[in-house]
């Protein structure tokens, strides 16, 4: 199993992923700014655990959960600075036949992601969340 | 007034990050066009200012999840000119190496998943995917093959934290750098394969006449270090860049907008480099140029995806010669004391010349810095592009219009993220 956490660690909210990160107790995680190489991170893995911000018009710090490619992700609901989000990331491994057995995307919801923001008390309470939540699949 | 609208843009895919484009028409004239983009550098400008001088090519790497690599070198090369040193031999090849790695990932990858579906007619390089597997699992593994090599030398690909003012932490030794050779013959007979591939796509008739500007050395095709140079005459050392060229805001956009001093705009990127330098490239990418037709010049923007690929060949074929010619050096760097300095850093981006400069204090602490990225210095062509291309397609549907649009920003591999944060292309017509 590989836990990847998704973001920019200088754009508020957009860290949600990294912060999930740094509370989950497992060896193999690592953390991307971007969805750059994550095809490379994820064409071995059986299963993978994918930790992105997110942008779907909910509340502040609302977490959704998806299973790829059973549910269908929001094409760009991603908050991502680069070319490719996650949800085109995982749908061009899928084409290629490159897609772990199993694959789970936790977004939690953004507010302010501009350059020096800080990250919101929701989004932080959030990624404590879902850092216990995945601790918990680890365990099991 | 009748017949005039307005075309907005309001996330340019295939960018990287994402920039704002807004379009007025009236009829088939371009009353008002105005390319946005917001600018991170000023951020981490303010940011460098009181860090210690070795500090800055980390900061500035974050800059940009696609060319870390420049962001490192220019800021290196601009301590080190203040500090008055140059890199031995072996620790400038190693240099030159992580960037023709940075090359081939950024290059491979706006080739095949960004540019070439535009000329096969996909929305995007997933559906391209679809009908093209083999050639999009080419261009993610020439990708991912220069991901290796910057990991290799870097210590990691995304953010390579290996790289330090003066060299490196640590050398690689020649067998680790050999272990790579495989990987990169394949890839060169794949980039070459590449140019032939792409130059047989249908380009739009378009070309412009560019000030090109670029890097030149006389005896290599400049990528890590050079003189500015343009075909119009310029030739300047990097210390030399606020003589000939200005920044000047513009209402539109938060980003400074570069320009020739009493001159205007100029284009930098893969056609500049080649203008300038194609006489200083590897025989095998010269090979390839030649039967791929391109001549001494290109003017033709679509057709740089030709001339990327090109530099594809290069950045190989130079890799392989660096693993041959480099032995390990005894130290992985040098001293490098800048303090009371002012040091400039140029060097060439994926995009284009990334232009850094520094001052630093007595303290060694950086007291002031600007960072000028190539993104922004070519705002200026890109808008002229679209003013000369947009008359002769204003009878298109809105659609099509703004993908046409789209793609003829993308002509230049616009790394947005250092330069703006989400893209909005809207376009108005009366």
């Amino acid at each position: 199993m590989l836990v990847i956490g998704l973001g920019h660690p200088d754009r508020g909210d957009d860290a949600a992923g990294h912060q999930a990160v740094s509370g989950i107790e497992l060896d193999s995680k690592v953390l991307r700014r971007d969805c750059s190489d994550l095809l490379e991170l994820i064409e071995d893995q059986d299963e993978v655990i994918i930790i992105d911000a997110m942008r779907s018009g909910a509340a502040r710090g609302t977490i959704r959960r998806f299973s790829y490619p059973g549910d269908e992700l929001p094409l760009k609901g991603f908050v991502s600075s680069h070319f490719f989000g996650l949800s085109e990331t995982l749908t061009l491994a899928h084409t290629l036949d490159r897609l772990p057995g199993d694959v789970t995307i936790f977004g939690i919801e953004a507010g302010e992601t501009s350059l020096g923001d800080p990250m919101s008390q929701e989004v932080t309470e959030a990624a404590q969340t879902v850092a216990e939540t995945i601790n918990r699949m680890v365990a099991a | 007034m009748h017949n005039e609208r307005a075309i907005d843009v309001d996330y340019l895919s295939r960018v990287e990050g994402e920039g704002a484009l807004h379009v007025r028409l009236q009829g088939n004239e371009v009353m008002d066009l105005q390319f946005k983009i917001f600018e991170p550098p000023r951020f981490f400008e303010a940011m460098l200012e009181g860090r210690d001088f070795m500090e800055a090519p980390d900061i500035t790497s974050r800059i940009c999840g696609i060319c870390p690599v420049a962001y490192q070198t220019s800021a290196c090369n601009a301590m080190e000119s203040a500090a008055g040193v140059t890199l031995p031999h072996n620790l400038r090849l190693l240099r030159r190496l992580l960037y023709c790695g940075e090359w081939v990932e950024s290059h491979g990858l706006h080739v095949y998943l960004l540019h070439a579906p535009d000329f096969l007619g996909y929305p995007s390089g997933i559906a391209m995917a679809e009908k093209f597997p083999e050639r999009v699992e080419t261009g993610l593994r020439l990708k991912k093959i220069g991901n290796e090599l910057m990991t290799l030398i870097g210590g990691r690909e995304i953010h390579p934290i290996n790289t330090k003012v003066g060299g490196f932490y640590r050398a690689p030794t020649k067998a680790e750098l050999q272990s790579m050779k495989p990987d990169l013959e394949w890839g060169l007979e794949a980039a070459i394969d590449t140019v032939r591939w792409v130059s047989q796509f249908p380009f739009p008739e378009f070309e412009r006449e560019y000030e090109f500007v670029a890097l030149h050395s006389p005896d290599e095709y400049a990528v890590d270090q050079g003189r500015i140079v343009s075909n119009r005459g310029i030739d300047i050392a990097p210390e030399e860049w606020d003589d000939v060229f200005e920044e000047e805001h513009v209402e539109w956009s938060n980003a400074l907008h570069a320009r020739i001093k009493e001159r205007g705009s100029y284009h930098l990127g893969p056609m500049a480099r080649y203008a300038m330098n194609h006489e200083q490239l590897t025989p095998l990418a010269r090979e390839a140029a030649d039967q791929a037709g391109l001549g001494a010049e290109c003017r033709n923007p679509f057709q740089s995806i030709v001339v990327r690929s090109v530099e594809i060949v290069f950045a190989f074929e130079e890799s392989l010669r660096i693993i041959d010619e480099y032995e390990r050096p005894d130290a992985p760097a040098i001293e490098v004391n800048p303090a009371g300095e002012v040091g400039h850093g140029a060097s060439e981006a994926p995009r284009g010349l990334l232009y850094h400069r520094y001052e630093v204090d007595d303290s060694k602490a950086i007291s002031k810095a600007r960072i000028v990225p190539p993104t922004s210095q070519n705002q200026l062509s890109i808008e002229e592009d679209l003013k000369t291309y947009i008359p002769g397609r204003a009878g298109l549907e809105d659609e099509q219009l703004r993908f046409e649009l789209e793609q003829a920003i993308r002509n230049y591999d616009p790394c947005i993220s250092c330069a703006t944060h989400f893209l909005d292309l809207t376009v108005e017509r009366d």
